[in-house]
């Protein structure tokens, strides 16, 4: 029951993630959702008894919730970015939308093939395809660079909690090699930006089409 | 005096009708004309059934208030424009009470069609005095239209069932798909349904205020007559027509109210909001048909009721709120919200009649208009109880839509109330208005006491129209303690106001020490809505240009105009190049009339040529 | 006997919530600040003044108050905002919102009755506002609802006990959503600020510009009541929440109700020394999430019950 809610709290984390403009609090909220993440690899070791579980949630609280945190917090206080300027579709929208996507998710996720045996575990889908979704539509609807950044990062979690629920979990050393490959894409694209926010004079992907010619 | 003569007899014309009425809903009544007279198709043969007499009630009603009201609106036209009203509100009143009481099809298209003519010549009978010419040709090409429509369900109908009588009738078959559809979309046309609403706006603005409180009162529930007489009642057999109506109801609800908040003219708030509820009634209909499909018997009477209730309630209100736009047009000479204002002091019995009616339209309790959308509110709510996922979902949707649409009908008539009656007068002509006189007033007050008494007494009422109706009596939930409500509310208020202030002085508003306010600076109805206007702006289209000019305009503008616009999409985009196509393409085949006798000879010799050439093949 | 509780309720709660919450304010800019009865020796100062009517203003300025703190004043009865059965029975969902509108209604028609174009502001912004506002109040009505399969509000919030009412999360979803839905509603931080009275961030402000003596004293009353009706009902909906760990007995519930209620009031109080009154363009944005965690009570309602 208590994993339940926590595994809803990452979606409904990213959700209000959607609905946010200023940066700072995206990064809060892309933290708190990946702190249930690890709470919930925590409770889901204890129930599969499954020990590199809990070696898995250690990481992610370190290096997701800590560590990414703390980069991009530094990170935008470098290139002073405050708010996203460029929303295709108005906050309350985006929101709404990514709450039809959780709907339409559960819908999904019911029609799965349940591959884990324990029946209470059928929500992780569902968060875990909301996620993604609400990831894809947060990419597809802003125009900063680091916002392009956190909907990928939430993306990624929501792969691994799919993968965390739905199975019995990857093998540890692919778990760890995502980590690392995701650590390292966050860092290079933080280095990226900061280096177009100081020959460009903005983080502005649209703008980065005048490159073709 | 001749119209004071011609109001008496229409009175008692509509005394005698709703007393009729009332008589013939418990014993239907049938009454044939003999073979000398003759429509050529079918006999001239009148019923009045239950739905029939219920709706002739609203009608004889409304038309007994408009005979209060007519003749002292009619004060200072001439002599011809009092004849063309009089001869064509007659008609329109004889010919609406004809389709009521019709027993076939025949007849029923005959006076469907007396009634558009009258009623399309009553919308042009103020051509000279407002630019309204647009506006009386859209309303007849509306109506043209729909009538086509419905003769073409009709003549299907009767080709399925061999009789023009609509008793025999059975449209929910499948075979009868067609006929439905089209007799479907005559009636959509005719109420001013989304995507049909154009020409509403356009033909109330136009009418004589009186017309208009007529049309949207009476000639609204026609069609919806219409429908409930062929369709309701009897079970649907496909999913598609019930999700046909709530999905054109739900839509027409929002469009209306979306465009009656940005509306400048008062008639043209009236006008959307009319859209909004007949929206309202056709969403009632269609979850009515939803709960046949499904086999929930008092849910669809429930829903059923409600839309009747619904249809009353609005005909009473709406026409009240369009008789008190005429009283302002006749003393302030204008319904522009932009020239209007501080009528509270020089109109008071008008503002206490339209703030009635404005309650009843916002739905406010304890006015009848929250009863009966209460009623649909219950309906969804049941809807929302069902097991299935599909019809829960779009049952909160439904009631989040009435909700927003109650919100914005909120915002618009407090606006409307707030520019019209409350602070200082905008311009000189509304300086010099007065009440108007005790016959339109008498006339507007009995129309208010329809609205109270059917508040008043809309639990005994609903119980009654379930037992006429032979419905399925639903759990009928207490709507008695609304009544409580009032009477709590008006003692209070009563001995509030007995207890008179000892000290009270009168002052100026507070102008923040820049003097006297001027006439333009209190609220002005383009501001008022600017916030949820702003919100909405991909739908209305919602600009505001701002120009700023002087000889050094950023630090010394000598003057700022700011207009705001909106445009209304589907009427741009769709219906403007549809018609100009259909202009062209007129304009291409007119190339067939030449006008010379060689052409004509040649045409003739050509379809001879082609007949032989068939008949030799064949 | 509810009718004895209510009404005692109601002249007690209502003003010594606000004068808390004004005196936690006051804390926690390190004042001693206004006693905590201060308001209602505000009502009581303002019922023996004179009062000033505007030249402009017509009957329905008086009558507009008037009937805003009827419409308080059945709602005080007749909302479970505490435990107990309310003194009416028989108010349901929509009649509730419909009741506010009225009273939103007539307030909006006062304001505007003087020709005052603060008033004009004030009007614009609380029909704006009432506009985005409803639809997450009867979303998370509605989910509650869904939950105890009636839409009476007794049977809603009664702790009458049968397990599938008490579903945590539907009820933390609505309570959270009713809590802000009552920060937009009655004007506090981050919509307006209370305590400053310029034109440009006024809404409550500006409706009772114009109003002084007994009107102002109505309308305050009215505020205190729409204060107690909203952080009420949010209580109950916390308190449902947690329903599995609460004593059987009313009379405790009643105390938890009143200790939620001023909890409320003390988060409030943080909320206004802490947040930023928010831009108006950007002010739709804030209400949204009332409507997200209404459409989030009315999703897991939908769950529960399936």
């Amino acid at each position: 029951m208590i994993l339940q809610v926590i595994i809803l709290a990452s979606a409904i984390m990213a959700i209000l993630m959607a609905g946010t403009g200023q940066i700072r609090s995206n990064i809060m909220f892309y933290s708190f959702q990946t702190l249930c993440l690890a709470l919930a690899a925590c409770f889901c070791a204890s129930i599969e008894h499954q020990y590199k579980h809990y070696i898995i949630a250690l990481a992610i609280f370190l290096v997701k919730t800590i560590g990414l945190s703390v980069f991009l917090f530094w990170l935008t206080k470098r290139i002073g970015a405050v708010k996203d300027p460029g929303l295709y579709l108005p906050l309350p929208i985006a929101m709404h939308l990514s709450v039809v996507l959780l709907v339409f998710a559960q819908i999904l996720s019911s029609h799965l093939p349940h591959l884990n045996q324990l029946q209470f575990l059928a929500i992780g889908g569902t968060a875990g395809i909301s996620l993604i979704l609400t990831g894809i539509l947060f990419m597809l609807t802003r125009r900063l660079a680091i916002s392009q950044v956190l909907g990928f990062l939430t993306m990624e979690n929501g792969i691994f909690l799919f993968a965390l629920t739905q199975s019995s979990g990857m093998p540890l050393f692919i778990e760890m090699g995502i980590f690392l490959d995701v650590f390292v894409a966050v860092m290079i694209a933080g280095l990226i930006i900061f280096r177009i926010k100081h020959s460009f004079e903005h983080i502005d992907v649209t703008l980065l089409t005048s490159l073709r010619d | 005096m001749w119209r004071f003569l011609i109001s008496g007899i229409l009175f008692i014309a509509s005394i005698l009708g709703i007393a009729f009425s009332i008589h013939s809903i418990a014993e239907p009544v049938h009454c044939s004309l003999n073979l000398p007279i003759y429509l050529g198709l079918a006999p001239v043969s009148f019923v009045s059934d239950t739905t029939s007499s219920i709706f002739a009630i609203l009608l004889f009603a409304l038309s007994l208030a408009f005979s209060l009201f007519s003749p002292s609106y009619l004060s200072n036209k001439t002599k011809n424009e009092r004849s063309l009203f009089w001869c064509g509100s007659i008609l329109f009143i004889a010919s609406m009470a004809g389709t009521l009481f019709s027993g076939n099809a025949i007849l029923f298209l005959i006076c469907w069609e007396i009634m558009s003519l009258s009623s399309a010549a009553l919308v042009a009978s103020e051509l000279l005095t407002k630019n309204t010419a647009k506006a009386s040709l859209i309303y007849l090409s509306a109506t043209r239209v729909a009538t086509m429509l419905l003769a073409l369900g009709f003549l299907s109908a009767n080709k399925l069932f061999h009789s023009w009588n609509f008793a025999d009738w059975q449209l929910m078959r499948p075979e009868a798909l067609t006929a439905a559809l089209l007799i479907m979309f005559g009636c959509f046309i005719k109420a001013g349904l989304w995507p049909f609403h154009i020409w509403v706006p356009y033909a109330y603005f136009a009418a004589p205020a009186p017309v208009a409180g007529l049309m949207s009162g009476a000639m609204k529930k026609i069609p919806i007559f219409l429908l409930v007489h062929l369709l309701c009642s009897r079970e649907p057999v496909g999913f598609a027509i019930p999700i046909l109506f709530l999905v054109l109801g739900s839509v027409s609800t929002l469009w209306g109210m979306i465009f009656a908040l940005v509306q400048a003219d008062l008639k043209k708030v009236l006008a959307y909001s009319s859209i909004e509820n007949v929206g309202l009634i056709m969403l009632a209909l269609g979850a009515h048909l939803l709960g046949l499909y499904l086999h929930m018997a008092s849910l669809a009477s429930l829903f059923l009721i409600a839309a009747i209730f619904h249809m009353f309630n609005h005909g009473v209100f709406k026409s009240l709120l369009f008789f008190a736009s005429g009283s302002i047009y006749q003393k302030a000479h204008s319904t522009n919200l932009n020239d209007l204002g501080g009528l509270a002091k020089r109109m008071p019995g008008t503002f206490l009649l339209f703030l009635l009616g404005t309650l009843a339209l916002c739905s406010l309790p304890p006015s009848n208009g929250f009863c009966s959308k209460w009623l649909i509110y219950e309906g969804l709510f049941q809807l929302v109880s069902s097991p299935n996922v599909a019809i829960t979902g779009s049952a909160i949707i439904m009631i989040c839509i009435l909700i927003i649409a109650g919100a914005l009908s909120l915002a618009t008539m407090s606006k409307v109330v707030a520019v019209i009656f409350l602070g200082r007068t905008r311009t000189k002509l509304a300086q010099h208005a007065t009440d108007c006189g005790e016959f339109m007033i008498v006339g507007q007050a009995v129309l208010a006491c329809f609205c109270i008494l059917l508040g008043l007494f809309s639990a005994p009422i609903c119980t009654y129209l379930t037992q006429v109706l032979k419905q399925e009596s639903f759990s009928s939930p207490d709507i008695f303690k609304f009544t409580i409500l009032g009477v709590l509310c008006t003692g209070f208020v009563y001995i509030a106001f007995l207890k008179q202030p000892k000290r009270s002085s009168i002052y100026s508003t507070w102008d923040c020490g820049f003097g006297p306010l001027s006439k333009r600076m209190q609220v002005m109805p383009g501001s008022f809505s600017q916030p949820i206007a702003a919100l909405f702006s991909p739908l209305l289209r919602y600009r505001i240009n701002a120009e700023v000019s002087g000889k050094d305009r950023r630090h010394f503008p000598e003057k700022v105009v700011a207009e705001s616009s909106t445009q209304s999409v589907l009427e741009s985009k769709i219906y403007t190049p549809l018609v100009q196509a259909v202009a062209a393409l007129g304009k291409h085949i007119n190339r067939l009339q030449a006008g010379s006798i060689h052409i004509y000879l040649f045409y003739l010799l050509m379809t001879l040529l082609i007949l032989i050439v068939l008949e030799l093949v064949r | 006997m509810n009718i004895a509780i209510y009404t005692v309720s109601a002249l007690l709660i209502p003003f010594l919530l606000i004068g808390f919450v004004q005196k936690m304010k006051a804390q926690f800019q390190n004042r001693i600040g206004a006693p905590l009865l201060q308001p209602v020796f505000n009502i009581f100062k303002l019922f023996g003044k004179n009062q000033i009517i505007s030249e402009d203003a017509s009957g329905l300025f008086r009558a507009g108050i008037l009937i805003n703190f009827c419409c308080f004043a059945f709602l005080i009865w007749s909302v479970p905002w505490l435990n107990f059965s309310p003194a009416i029975t028989n108010v349901d969902i929509f009649f509730f919102v419909y009741l506010l509108a009225t009273a939103r209604f007539f307030s909006i028609l006062s304001a505007l009755d003087t020709g005052s174009p603060f008033g004009a502001f004030a009007g614009s912004r609380e029909a704006t506002i009432s506009f985005l506002v409803e639809p997450a109040v009867i979303l998370c009505l509605l989910a509650l609802s869904i939950l105890a399969g009636s839409s009476n509000m007794e049977r809603i919030f009664s702790f009458v006990s049968q397990t599938q009412f008490h579903n945590p999360i539907v009820w933390i979803f609505s309570g959270i959503g009713l809590f802000i839905v009552a920060l937009i509603d009655l004007s506090r931080m981050p919509i307006d600020d209370p305590t400053t009275h310029l034109e440009l961030t006024m809404v409550h402000e500006a409706m009772t510009i114009e109003a002084s003596g007994r009107n102002l004293a109505l309308s305050e009353i009215s505020y205190a009541f729409k204060l107690a009706i909203t952080f009420g009902l949010a209580c109950q909906c916390l308190l449902h929440g947690i329903y599995f760990w609460l004593p059987n007995n009313q009379w405790i519930i009643f105390a938890l109700s009143i200790v939620g209620m001023f909890a409320l009031g003390l988060l409030l109080a943080v909320l206004e020394t802490v947040l930023v009154k928010l831009k108006w363009t950007k002010c739709p944005d804030f209400i949204a999430y009332a409507l997200t965690m209404g459409l989030f009570a009315c999703i897991a309602a939908l769950g529960v019950r399936a």
